[in-house]
């Protein structure tokens, strides 16, 4: 009888991802691309070469406009994120009585569904009855139209992009902090060391993994904001939350420009690329790897 | 083992049992699909239901979509071939799609059915069917924009009632300044506690544009026509209800229906007649009632707008299809939707005309306010390149509806510049 060798059973396995993978992701992506340079209205397609490239590049200010809105999103949101969901878990990795309670309810708004999420953040941003306006009243400051004031509300997404700050973000840095062995801190702390210099170079450097991590998937995903902004603004006001995904989404969906969507996809795809091949580049000064030798 | 084997059973024989009910099942099958909210499409299932009865040889299936996800799933269902055999489609997408030739000519139906006549429907309901000179639809849900006011607040405010006004000529935009203003109240504080109208968006403030002498589009649609000092007449006066005069709430103010007119806050609003079948169950505390749309210095401000009610181009079944799209139009379908349940105005002259529709027992009563935008109003400037054209101007009202740029002049000539560079590229890149 012959033997089946290991590698056809791992194979076997993962077949069914590799077909959903195939058929689901590969093979849309190898159409999109195909389809990007071509002008496809869902009944007609013409191959155009570069022109839908061409087109977006340089005449059309929307692009650009677009690209500006979502690569200062997520200037600020992804870093103010980090931050805060760093700060959150250090917070929930202390050993205190019903730890798991508070972690459950800090978990809890990232449950809440985006769409349900944007209309409780289109109430707390009312500029006359929201929960925003009256705090900020409570100090004399207020009275800001979040949503309706264009210079305002690219700053309003931002903070409403914390409201996912105890999501899995959180998660991936609870469990990173609890795999720092508590050996380098009793080093730490029988070299002297106190909380901040144990979080500064005990706590950060064996973390930095986790964060680089968290970044990429945090840059990925500033960059595919879209229901917030459909639901809440449209893009507005005056094109101030045009995100890009938004864009992708009105030519393909609403002009029927399908070619030139795809070309926004992956104008968007080599744009993602080129920022995490320079993250990848600039980890190598800040991200340290627990056993790896430091030349 | 033995209950596994049962309930295997029972499923096969459960499976055998609908598969031989779907056999016996001779009836030809066909989809209608349509969008709206619970009420809309509790009515809609039921004029699917009695066309059921009265068709024993077919089977309607109503598709419902939750209006949120409409345009896709239909844009998706007639590219992929799987549309539903009868589809009603909003007229701001109407033209977009016919283009796209998802939708079968219905001349050849029209002409030759004899229970078909076309003279029974207003000229400008039929309009709206047309693409490049086909006949591409049959319009429900059709009527103009109205203003719908609140009685109690008028009166207390000792203001004549606008339809009376409107019967005589004298319901203007100028007019309606003059009432927004003396119904606008602020409490001690200095706060709004009721506004005098409610804020024209789109399609309103096109109806103003006509009241003016302007529009958004030139009549072949193929450039702006937003150049005119008529134009930034027009959306002056509709800015300045908002920022200078501040008779209607800003957009936070009206954010979250805070100023909505149930809430007997809002004396006075621009809306479709369709939402009154909502005030009849909300509204227990004032008087309400409808008037057209006021006049402008240079006309009338009334304009239409339905959905169309088309044929899928690939439909298995184009007789039975026809006979369904011919139901929904009916005198018996639009007697049901526009006269007992007052959805919209009926597309058929003789029932807008009857006292069943002129003369109800529950308000609004001025229903010829709804007949007046029927007869004489005008088709908005919708064409296949609609989503793009709108998405432009309306980033560019932007700033002028949320009071960052007062003058509308310069507005319009920036709105003016950015629609004619849109049209004059190249449709599909």
């Amino acid at each position: 009888m012959k033997k089946h060798q290991p590698g056809r059973w791992g194979f076997i396995f993962i077949l069914p991802w590799l077909l959903g993978f195939i058929f689901f992701t590969a093979g849309p992506m190898i159409a999109s691309l195909v389809l990007s340079f071509t002008r496809y209205d869902l009944s007609t397609i013409h191959f155009v070469g570069t022109k839908n490239y061409e087109r977006i590049l340089f005449d059309e200010p929307l692009f650009w406009k677009s690209l500006q809105v979502t690569v200062t999103y997520a200037f600020f949101s992804v870093p103010l994120g980090i931050a805060g969901s760093l700060a959150l878990a250090l917070m929930l990795n202390q050993k205190v009585a019903g730890e798991r309670i508070f972690r459950t309810l800090f978990y809890l708004p990232s449950l809440v569904p985006s769409v349900a999420s944007a209309l409780l953040w289109s109430w707390i941003f009312n500029a006359d009855n929201g929960l925003l306006n009256y705090t900020l009243g409570l100090f004399g400051w207020g009275g800001v139209e979040w949503l309706a004031d264009e210079r305002y509300t690219l700053g309003a997404f931002v903070v409403m992009s914390l409201w996912g700050i105890g999501g899995g973000r959180m998660i991936i840095f609870l469990a990173g902090l609890q795999g720092i062995s508590e050996s380098y801190y009793e080093a730490a702390r029988l070299d002297g060391a106190s909380a901040w210099r144990q979080f500064r170079n005990v706590t950060l450097p064996l973390l930095s993994p986790v964060m680089f991590f968290n970044l990429i998937l945090g840059v990925i995903g500033a960059f595919q904001v879209f229901t917030q902004a459909y639901i809440m603004t449209a893009g507005g006001p005056n094109n101030a939350t045009y995100f890009y995904a938004l864009a992708i989404f009105r030519n393909a969906f609403e002009y029927f420009k399908l070619g030139k969507a795809s070309a926004l996809a992956w104008i968007l795809f080599l744009i993602l690329m080129a920022i995490t091949a320079l993250q990848f580049w600039a980890s190598k000064r800040w991200v340290h790897y627990e056993g790896e030798a430091k030349s | 083992m033995n209950k596994a084997l049962a309930i295997a059973g029972i499923l096969i024989a459960s499976l055998a049992a609908s598969n031989c009910t779907a056999k016996a099942d001779r009836r030809i099958q066909l989809r209608y699909m349509a969008w709206g909210n619970v009420e809309q499409l509790a009515l809609e299932q039921e004029l699917v239901d009695r066309f059921n009865r009265r068709n024993p040889d077919l089977n309607v299936r109503l598709f419902k979509v939750p209006q949120s996800a409409y345009g896709n799933k239909s844009i998706v269902m007639f590219a992929s071939r799987t549309s539903p055999d009868v589809v009603r489609v909003d007229h701001f997408n109407f033209p977009q799609l016919a283009e796209r030739n998802y939708f079968r000519d219905l001349s050849e139906f029209t002409e030759t059915d004899p229970e078909f006549d076309a003279k029974e429907f207003f000229p400008l309901a039929m309009q709206e069917n047309y693409s490049n000179g086909k006949l591409l639809a049959l319009n429900v849900l059709f009527g103009g924009g109205v203003m719908i006011y609140n009685k109690t607040l008028l009166k207390k405010a000792g203001l004549p009632d606008p339809f009376e006004l409107w019967k005589r000529g004298e319901w203007t935009t100028e007019r309606t300044l003059e009432y927004a203003i003396k119904l606008t109240k602020f409490d001690a504080n200095g706060r709004p506690s009721q506004f005098g109208v409610g804020f024209p968006n789109m399609p309103f403030y096109v109806g103003i544009m006509y009241g003016y002498g302007a529009n958004l589009l030139s009549e072949d649609l193929s450039r702006s026509a937003m150049d005119t000092p008529e134009a930034s007449e027009a959306m002056q006066w509709v800015a300045d209800l908002r920022w200078k005069h501040r008779v209607c709430p800003s957009p936070s103010q009206g954010a979250n229906a805070a100023f909505g007119f149930e809430t007997g806050r809002l004396a006075m609003e621009f809306n479709y007649i369709g939402v009154t079948s909502r005030y009849r169950e909300k509204i227990k505390d004032f008087e309400w009632d409808i008037c057209p749309m006021p006049d402008g210095p240079k006309g009338k401000s009334l304009f239409v707008k339905g959905n169309q009610l088309v044929m899928y181009r690939e439909t298995k079944h184009p007789a039975a299809a026809w006979r369904l799209l011919k139901f929904i139009v009916s005198e018996e379908a639009e007697r049901f939707l526009y006269i007992e349940q007052r959805r919209q105005s009926p597309t058929r002259i003789k029932l807008a005309q009857s006292s069943d529709f002129l003369q109800p027992k529950a308000p609004p009563f001025n229903m010829p306010s709804v007949t007046a935008s029927v007869e004489s109003g005008k088709v908005l400037p919708i064409g296949p390149r609609w989503p793009e054209v709108i998405t432009v101007v309306g980033s560019e009202f932007d700033s002028l509806f949320a009071g960052r740029e007062r003058d509308a002049k310069v507005v319009l000539q920036r709105a003016h510049k950015a629609v004619n560079k849109l049209l004059s590229e190249d449709p599909g890149l």
